[in-house]
């Protein structure tokens, strides 16, 4: 009972700290709409023209590339300034500048040239793929020019009649083919892959606080009330320890449950997430424990433990997806347990497994749950039966 | 201006054998930049693919597409390679080791010199789509090039009727024909830092937040502990103290940023850009960071509620700012609310010098932040004189 009672008091305590709150409910929202906004929503690459002048010939060309294959996103710019600081930036993948007088030069038999812009390194890949669309545009444009040459037709007429003509054209057909399994899934929400990680990343963070939580109570408190009252050191502790893990937890729960209500997060099999919450908190709880037990000045420990934490989540994929780590960080980030709390719940949501295809997860995490809190639990009664 | 100086001499002495404020300063940034740096390697801005090209056909079509377009792919950053057979060209893509793969079949060339319709056959990684798209690019513009002969032949035939000639003369003047619009491209000059540069830069940034606000905030703690009466009993105005501990903050913010920026270009080769620039950014950053924790300590009570509001603070800009992720995909709102931190304007001047170019490239970056760390302080000296100082 004294344990619960210690839990609560500390869980309380906690909870009217404004600066706890804001770390532990809000930040991790506030990260999760952001990261949603900025990386969820779209895939197509960005394409800025600037086709001032260019006449009815440079919006064909522009409509033809909005309908191509690269399913590019087309916004327009007034001056190829903006274009370029634009593309300089990297708020655009690509610019293309249609030079005023396009549409008059072709029709007066003159040639053309358009000029795409990229940043230096991906220049020439990205220009193939407005490449399609210039070629098919231009051998409209040439067979229009052709036929006017030959058979007087005005050039509108032969426009029109090469376009036509263009849809009967047997040419090369070209099918696509997707192969292989996707890395992250297209229908799993703008907000999934963010609320996965940063669920992980923060309540790491929430537990391993509790490192300066125990060296208080070892430093300040233990001794006293251990002479003044009935209660053990160690039902201190562990109360102290359980009031932190219930933080961590409902922090788990208010995310999952926020995400998922608010922005329809997948969680996927609800019993196998809520284990591996509870096992990836104990690791996170178990942690704090060595750290409280090792170290002896509170404000360091804080400090230490934040560090642990933010340096974990970011070697453990819970900042920048594992997904696009290079080897052999991809390799080295499980020793950390954010990426197999991870690796977890891309498993349940990705591949709609159960708690048996977490099972290696689970064991992993359980394990080192299990030798953190057996380090800890040695050091700290060696440190009260040694004084 | 001697006695502020002197409480800053103090006050640094103090905090070098602090071990939080070092980890927070110093530490934590440096392993996070060397982190970031080690998770995504070097050039992954560059674009790179590999495709996997089967010719089954061996004709004069498909042998121009193989050494036409296809081979002239290496400056792109596009390697092509043969497989012998379908079978090993979808294993590549299947294995990671090409990103797409083309089987250009059998009668291929047959079909288009017949005017039949010709099929190829991209494979491509779920996973790479931009690569798949590209190859699928260079093959349709292929396609548009060889069907343009058969269009110009049927845009003649149907414009003129019988009396526009013979196919076979259209066709040869179609062929002789130059393409009536071309491509130029232009590479724009590099304002993004490469990763590791840009990891270093959004670290010091986020931690110079921590680092400035040492100094200012033990105002607090000595108001706590009565030193900050007896300063003031003592022949020294309040705002030489305040100075004194701006002063602190504003060392221990450079000094933090420029080991950051020392220590990643000498371990992570990092380049910052010249360094004239990168300290006008740093100085000024500084000021606005020491300003802003000042203005914070200026509302609060106690030296924990001010720490809590600067990590609070620090962290929002931080989001805000680009210092976790680069804003660029960003939505343009967003974009145009990050431009309001201290953050953005510090990682867009670092990105400015990706250029190569001098101090002249960062004004901007340098004039919004001076703006802002002299606007804070001043708010924060008035406030805190009013707020801090014992009375």
């Amino acid at each position: 009972m004294s344990t619960l009672a210690i839990a609560q008091v500390n869980l309380v305590r906690l909870l009217r700290d404004r600066t706890a709150l804001f770390f532990i409910f809000l930040l991790p929202v506030v990260l999760i709409v952001v990261l949603g906004t900025v990386y969820g929503g779209r895939t197509a690459p960005r394409l800025g023209v600037v086709s001032a002048g260019s006449g009815a010939l440079g919006a064909d060309l522009v409509k033809a590339l909005a309908g191509g294959h690269m399913r590019l996103e087309i916004r327009d710019f007034a001056s190829e300034a903006d274009l370029r600081s634009s593309v300089e930036r990297g708020t655009l993948e690509l610019g293309l500048v249609i030079p005023p007088g396009y549409d008059a030069t072709l029709r007066g038999g003159g040639d053309a040239r358009v000029t795409v812009l990229a940043q230096p390194g991906r220049v020439l890949a990205l220009e193939q793929g407005v490449g399609s669309a210039v070629a098919a545009e231009s051998a409209i444009v040439g067979a229009a020019r052709l036929a006017q040459a030959r058979t007087g037709a005005r050039f509108d007429d032969a426009l029109a009649a090469a376009r036509a003509a263009a849809a009967g054209v047997a040419g090369v057909q070209v099918s696509v083919e997707d192969s292989g399994k996707r890395i992250f899934p297209t229908d799993i929400g703008m907000f999934s892959l963010g609320a996965q990680s940063q669920l992980i990343l923060f309540m790491f963070l929430t537990s391993m606080t509790a490192a300066t939580q125990l060296i208080l109570t070892r430093q300040l408190g233990v001794s006293r009330r251990m002479l003044s009252t009935p209660t053990s050191i160690a039902t201190i502790l562990f109360g102290e320890m359980l009031g932190r893990f219930g933080v961590a937890m409902i922090q788990g729960l208010f995310i999952v449950l926020l995400s998922a209500f608010v922005f329809g997060v997948d969680w996927g099999d609800p019993f196998a997430a809520g284990v591996l919450i509870v096992m990836f908190a104990l690791v996170g709880t178990g942690a704090a424990m060595v750290v409280g037990a090792f170290a002896n000045n509170p404000d360091q420990a804080g400090t230490f433990g934040v560090f642990v934490g933010m340096a974990l989540g970011a070697l453990g994929g819970a900042m920048v997806p594992i997904e696009v780590f290079g080897e052999p960080m991809r390799t080295i980030a499980h020793v950390t347990p954010h990426a197999w709390a991870i690796e977890g719940f891309r498993t349940l949501v990705f591949d709609r497994g159960g708690i048996v295809e977490v099972a290696p997860q689970l064991g992993v995490l359980g394990a080192m749950a299990l030798c953190l809190l057996a380090v800890a639990t040695v050091k700290l009664r060696r440190q009260i039966v040694g004084g | 201006m001697s006695p502020a100086l002197a409480i800053a001499a103090r006050d640094l002495r103090q905090k070098v054998r602090d071990r939080s404020a070092i980890i927070l300063s110093v530490v934590a940034p440096l392993m996070l930049a060397f982190l970031f740096s080690a998770m995504l390697p070097a050039g992954s801005d560059v674009f790179k693919a590999t495709y996997a090209v089967v010719d089954l056909d061996g004709g004069p079509i498909a042998r121009a597409l193989v050494d036409g377009p296809l081979a002239g792919l290496g400056p792109s950053g596009i390697t092509v390679v043969a497989a012998v057979n379908e079978a090993e060209a979808r294993g590549r893509v299947t294995g990671g080791s090409a990103q797409a793969a083309i089987v250009i079949p059998a009668g291929f060339s047959a079909a288009v010199q017949s005017g039949q319709q010709a099929h190829v056959t991209i494979v491509g990684s779920v996973n790479a789509t931009i690569a798949t798209q590209v190859l699928q690019s260079i093959v349709s513009s292929f396609g548009s090039s060889v069907a343009g002969v058969q269009l110009a032949v049927a845009t003649v035939t149907a414009a003129g009727g019988t009396g526009a000639g013979d196919p076979a003369s259209i066709a040869r003047e179609a062929q002789a024909m130059a393409a009536p619009v071309t491509i130029a491209t232009a590479s724009t000059t590099d304002r993004l830092a490469a990763s590791n540069t840009y990891y270093a830069a959004s670290m010091a940034v986020l931690f110079v937040f921590f680092a400035a606000q040492f100094g200012v905030v033990s105002l607090l703690g000595e108001r706590r502990a009565g030193t900050l009466a007896r300063m003031l009993a003592s022949p020294i105005s309040a705002r030489t103290v305040l100075l004194g501990k701006l002063l602190v903050s504003i060392v221990l913010g450079a000094v933090s940023m420029t080991i950051i920026a020392v220590a990643t270009t000498l371990l992570l080769g990092a380049r910052w850009g010249d360094p004239l620039a990168v300290a006008a950014l740093i100085l000024t950053t500084v000021l606005a960071a020491s300003g802003i924790a000042l203005v914070i300590v200026g509302f609060a009570r106690t030296e924990d509620q001010a720490a809590g509001l600067t990590a609070i603070v620090a962290m929002v800009l931080a989001v805000l700012g680009g210092s976790f992720f680069p804003l660029s995909q960003a939505p343009a709102a967003l974009a145009t609310l990050s431009l309001a931190t201290p953050h953005a304007w510090f990682l867009r001047g670092i990105g400015d010098l990706a250029s190569g170019e001098g101090i002249a490239v960062v004004l901007p970056s340098v004039a919004v932040l001076g703006l802002l760390g002299v606007v804070t302080c001043a708010i924060g000296l008035v406030r805190a004189e009013r707020a801090v100082i014992p009375r």
